[in-house]
């Protein structure tokens, strides 16, 4: 009888030894492997996001590449539209919002770039051999995190130098 | 009573055995998630870094390019996450054969926060005096 007591007690310190502490690091755990599966998510739509970035790099770089006329007006806000003649004198014009950026080929839109949670904003600064078009993209944090710092990435773009007064705003 | 006290004991030193190994088991379930999540951020915010570090680069160049005095200050005040902590190291040397004329621009972007390796990018441009063509 005392021996089966005994045992009794010792089985019921060996579960609460073991078992409480279990508790609580398989609690730990899970909020861990929460942390982990939030972490893959965030991962995979940046990847997201940086794919539609560089698509618009790509595209833009080529339309500026292969362009004989560039002009481009930044306003206060932000937003900017860039014109572009193409050698086959086409016109193309990237309009730059807050949300999207737009490509129109001969006023017909053929692309349009945005993505969840992802700013666009341009800047332009002119040097002595041409312009330098900045877009600045911020990528705000998912909302139950909205106490993150944004993430921000900034493209540039060479431009030639203004060639009719106002072409260029700089800011 | 000799023979129930080493059975005494052999219970008690099962039972510690059995509470070390158990508690070890489970700590050491937890450091290695905390390890392995620990890692996934840090390879997160290195793929970040490096974007930016890559863009800091570029963005250097392109103001050359564009015939900008101070490049260092331009990525300072791009208003990239780390564009505060990105040196800009600039080397120009005349260019020869079918490029003489130009300069030959290499720009180094290097982030180094110290607590794990600096991250670099390096990009070249040849670069002409009236300004390279975009």
């Amino acid at each position: 009888m005392i021996r089966s007591r005994r045992r009794r007690a010792l089985l019921l310190i060996e579960f609460l030894f073991v078992l409480l502490p279990s508790v609580i690091v398989f609690g730990l755990m899970m909020f861990l492997i929460v942390d982990f599966i939030t972490i893959q998510r965030l991962a995979g739509e940046h990847a997201s996001r940086m794919t539609v970035v560089d698509s618009l790099s790509a595209k833009l770089r080529d339309d500026i590449a292969s362009s004989r006329n560039v002009g481009c007006v930044v306003s206060e806000d932000g937003t900017a539209v860039l014109s572009l003649s193409s050698i086959d004198n086409e016109s193309i014009i990237y309009r730059f919002d807050p949300e999207r950026v737009s490509r129109s080929v001969s006023e017909v839109a053929d692309n349009i770039w945005s993505a969840p949670r992802l700013g666009f904003a341009c800047a332009m600064r002119s040097g002595a051999a041409g312009r330098l078009l900045q877009l600045s993209l911020e990528e705000l944090p998912p909302p139950p995190n909205s106490a993150l710092p944004p993430r921000r990435f900034v493209m540039t773009f060479v431009l030639p130098a203004a060639q009719a007064p106002g072409a260029g705003v700089d800011r | 009573m000799p023979a129930i006290t080493r059975r005494t004991k052999w219970r008690r030193g099962i039972l510690a055995f059995d509470l070390i190994a158990g508690i070890s088991l489970v700590l050491l379930i937890l450091g290695g998630f905390a390890l392995a999540t620990s890692r996934l951020v840090n390879i997160q915010k290195r793929n970040v870094m490096q974007r930016q570090v890559r863009d800091a680069a570029e963005c250097a160049l392109n103001s050359i390019r564009a015939g900008l005095p101070d490049p260092q200050d331009i990525v300072r005040r791009s208003g990239s996450t780390f564009a505060g902590e990105i040196e800009i190291r600039i080397q120009r040397e005349p260019a020869s054969g079918e490029w003489t004329g130009a300069t030959r621009t290499t720009v180094e972007a290097i982030l180094d926060r110290g607590d794990q390796s600096a991250i670099r990018a390096v990009l070249s441009a040849y670069v002409f005096s009236a300004g390279d063509a975009p």
